[in-house]
């Protein structure tokens, strides 16, 4: 099945800045994938290509089978995008918006504005200047949706949410998203909002892709493991290639690619005196992730990559 | 299209208490201008200051701030991305903000003159609102101005984030345009070349600056990050139209300035020879619409031609030649900052033709010659033979009148000749304001009157006989019959000259009173003007009658001194 989304040896710069040095990827149709990286890796970058705002310096994309660079109106069209931050004149009411936005799109649905203003409890008659952070996020999240997008582009849309309100919109949009079978891809910087929502990790360092798994099989291999030394023990070396953090005896590895023999390794080791599993925190393989990606040669296979 | 008008409603949505407090204002500006300013001015003055000044200036002013805060606003408030977003090109956006623009300012234009039209006509008198359609017609390269300052203000606007800002760049950036086109002195007739370049060049700087705002905001992109690559879209367009397209208004303003000296056309063709009898200057042009002249300085003793001053250039209407034989000639570039054309007076020394001196001259004031120490200023028919001549003079006299059938002041001194009802001719010179002396000349006078320049003689131009009278005395010191006659233009001889029955001149003739001679020039080459002919000191004679001959004092062709043989060859 051709992907929903293709990109080819994408290259992105900005003056003396290369932001982006050569992106492959693919995005299955009916996926959700999230975007990870740290500030200023490209991500937003790469989403702004993907509607068209930017023509690439190098590389291929391909959105809905349609290249953004040459049919940028196409794919905004047939594409939801919510911005990291959206903006709209003090004047203009939810309301307004609406219908400002309803004559561009010829599959608008009326109904579908209606129920999720509903579902989300958003006031249409509030003027957007008005909005709290998260009924602003409610609001941009429902002009992306209204004209039912094959493709969700999502800019940290959760950003700076209480847990409520990101629970309310989690749960309302991506209901409706899984509902329909839409693709999405999200940036985001919450792991607990990735683990809940994609089924695809992407991870973006040095311009390049350093990380592109299914959420599972990172889940599957990556372990934290807590570790109490023998007292007086000194150096010591724990099996595979983990994060390691030691606080005197008591030592925390972070494993991308945990094998099971390992545990009995541990075990067997005559200066461990204890070895305990600590729960999995996606937070952790963002960083360790990040870490490995930041220090490692641009040629250097990364541990949890799965291509 | 649905799209479109949506866009369309958003900027009017955004723009609308802009617009609204602009409305009000335009509405009562005019009169506070009347009210206050122009209060007791006469009716024209009145009518041009509000046709020619407050309408442009205001309407100037609202282009230029609507449009400054166009894209700006959007930018600086980050709602350039949720316009970036929608589904149409971010041209379509660029061109509702500029329909916008040019609708609102259409709206305003509208709306201003009305305004002023009522305040000139409920404030002011009807005679005023009268005046206002002929100001505003000529205020049409002012008003177009105003759009292209609102365009250099919509283009900044591209560029920077704030609105003030745009504006001030705007008007700066104009206002050096203005003065680069009126220092770079490209010649302007008075034709329609020049007309249409009044337009062009405003209306061409306008489509520049809104293309160069549509560049940035379309291939900058107004919405990305690159502020240097939006600066260089834009300008790279901005310099791509104006440097090609002012070249091409310059290039084809000096062509249609553009004279050889034999393409003239002979009966606009003048020549004056210097009180000292060195210099013949020539002007030679062409009229109707591609009017234009050229001015050229002949040596008589060393045969040289020479051009006088580059460009279009002519003599004022009372000569080319100030009495200590400087050369007097007039030129005019294209400017934007004194109307279409702006017109000096040279005044230029014949030997180097060098300029000892330039004065400005308002375009409005070019056409009237430098007048005597009086001038008949209105002059009214109360009845058969019987009119009031109003006269205005220099220096102490001020305003006198006099009635009876002709009124001629003199040249040089304080006379007045009247001819009066019972056909009288007589002499009347003032000594002071309350001491009039006036001696008889003659009777039975019904002939047209003409001073001799230098007040010594008075020619008198019948019906069917010319006749010639001492101006202090009356006695007659030349009559003939069936001719028509005027002095020449040195006023030391009488011309003469018949008439067919189409008014063409067949012969011309000029008769020395001095030694009362007459000399016989013969047809003239042009007969639907009268030839000019002047006196050198060693009697030779330079005739102008179409082509300009050097003559001896018999009348005899010596040699053509314009066109330059040569070129009155490639000519013909």
């Amino acid at each position: 099945m051709k992907p929903c989304v293709e990109i080819r040896g994408l290259a992105m710069s900005f003056g003396k800045n290369q932001v982006l040095r050569g992106v492959n990827l693919d995005v299955a149709e009916g996926s959700v994938t999230a975007l990870l990286g740290r500030n200023g890796i490209g991500k937003s970058t790469l989403l702004r290509i993907l509607v068209g705002f930017h023509p690439p310096t190098a590389g291929r994309t391909s959105v809905l089978g349609l290249d953004p660079a040459k049919r940028g109106p196409d794919v905004r069209r047939l594409v939801g995008y919510v911005p990291d931050r959206m903006e709209l004149p003090k004047w203009m009411t939810v309301a307004e918006h609406f219908r400002f936005l309803e004559p561009f799109y010829p599959t608008w649905d009326n109904a579908l504005v209606a129920e999720m203003c509903g579902r989300l409890q958003l006031d249409v008659s509030a003027k957007h200047a008005t909005l709290s952070k998260g009924e602003r996020a409610k609001h941009a999240l429902v002009a992306a949706l209204a004209h039912r997008p094959d493709l969700l582009l999502l800019d940290e849309p959760f950003s700076g949410l209480d847990p409520i309100v990101r629970h309310e919109v989690l749960t309302a949009v991506m209901g409706h998203l899984r509902e329909d079978g839409r693709t999405v891809i999200v940036v985001s910087h919450s792991m607990g909002d990735v683990e809940r929502i994609a089924d695809r990790l992407v991870m973006l360092d040095d311009g390049r892709v350093h990380l592109d798994a299914a959420l599972d099989d990172v889940q599957r291999r990556a372990r934290r493991v807590a570790v109490t030394l023998e007292p007086g023990a000194g150096a010591w070396t724990p099996p595979g290639s983990p994060d390691v953090t030691r606080t005197g005896d008591d030592v925390v590895l972070v494993y991308l690619d945990w094998e099971e023999r390992y545990d009995e390794v541990l075990r067997d080791d005559v200066v461990v005196r204890d070895v305990r599993q600590l729960p999995r925190d996606l937070d952790d393989v963002f960083r360790v992730a990040a870490k490995a990606a930041s220090s490692a040669s641009p040629t250097k296979e990364i541990p949890c990559a799965a291509s | 299209m649905r799209g479109f008008v949506a866009l369309f409603r958003r900027e009017f949505r955004d723009a609308r208490w802009h617009l609204a407090a602009s409305f009000v204002v335009a509405a009562a500006a005019p009169w506070a201008v009347h009210a206050w300013m122009t209060a007791g001015a006469d009716d024209e003055v009145v009518a041009k200051i509000g046709g020619r000044g407050v309408v442009p200036i205001l309407f100037a002013l609202f282009v230029a701030s609507a449009a400054s805060d166009l894209v700006a606003r959007d930018v600086a408030t980050r709602r350039i991305d949720a316009l970036a977003v929608l589904p149409v090109p971010i041209s379509t956006v660029w061109n509702a903000k500029a329909l916008f623009l040019l609708a609102s300012s259409l709206a305003m234009l509208v709306w201003l003159v009305a305004a002023e039209f009522a305040a000139l006509a409920f404030g002011v008198s009807g005679k005023a609102a009268a005046w206002l359609p002929s100001m505003l017609v000529a205020a049409g390269p002012s008003i177009a101005g105003g759009l292209a300052l609102g365009a250099a203000s919509l283009f900044f606007s591209t560029l920077v984030d704030r609105g003030m800002t745009a504006a001030l760049g705007a008007v700066a950036l104009i206002v050096g345009i203005a003065w680069g086109v009126h220092w770079a002195e490209v010649p302007a007739t008075a034709g329609l070349v020049t007309l249409v370049a009044a337009y062009a060049v405003p209306l061409g700087l306008a489509a520049a600056f809104a293309l160069a705002s549509r560049t940035s905001f379309v291939r900058g992109p107004i919405h990305g990050p690159s502020k240097p690559r939006l600066a260089l879209a834009g300008l790279v367009t901005l310099l791509g139209i104006v440097l090609p397209g002012g070249g091409v208004v310059a290039f084809g303003m000096e062509r249609a300035a553009h004279l050889d000296p034999a393409d003239g056309d002979p009966s606009r063709r003048e020549a004056y020879v210097s009180p000292d009898g060195k210099w013949l200057a020539v002007e030679d042009g062409v009229r109707g619409p591609g009017s234009r002249s050229r001015t050229w300085l002949f040596g008589l003793g060393d045969d040289s031609c020479r051009e006088i001053a580059p460009g279009n250039t002519w003599f004022a209407g009372g000569g080319a030649w100030t009495p200590g034989s400087m050369l007097l000639v007039r030129t005019s570039s294209f400017s934007v900052v004194s109307g279409p054309r702006h017109v000096r007076q040279l005044e230029v020394e014949p030997k180097g033709l060098g300029v000892a001196d330039s004065t400005w001259i308002p375009a409005e004031t070019v056409e009237s010659g430098p007048p005597g120490w009086a001038w008949v200023r209105t002059e009214q028919t109360l009845g058969p033979g019987r009119r009031v001549y109003a006269i205005t003079s220099l220096g102490t006299f001020g305003s006198m009148r006099y009635t009876g059938r002709q009124v001629q002041p003199g040249h040089r001194s304080d006379t007045v000749f009247v001819v009066s009802e019972s056909r009288v001719l007589s002499r009347i010179t003032r000594g002071s304001p309350r001491d009039e002396r006036t001696n008889e000349l003659a009777r039975d006078v019904d002939a047209v009157l003409q001073v001799s320049a230098d007040d010594r003689h008075l020619l008198l131009d019948g019906d069917s006989d010319v006749r010639v009278l001492d101006a202090t005395t009356g006695a007659v010191r030349f009559d003939a019959t069936r001719e028509r006659a005027k002095w020449t233009e040195d006023g030391s001889r009488v011309l003469l000259w018949d008439e067919d029955a189409s008014h063409s001149v067949t012969r011309f003739a000029v008769h020395d009173l001095d030694a009362a001679t007459t000399i016989d020039l013969g047809a003239p080459l042009v007969r639907d003007r009268l030839p000019r002919v002047s006196v050198l000191r060693d009697r030779r004679l330079v005739v102008c009658d179409g082509d300009v001959t050097l003559r001896a004092a018999d009348g005899k062709v010596i040699r053509r001194l314009f066109p330059p043989p040569a070129a009155g060859e490639k000519g013909n």
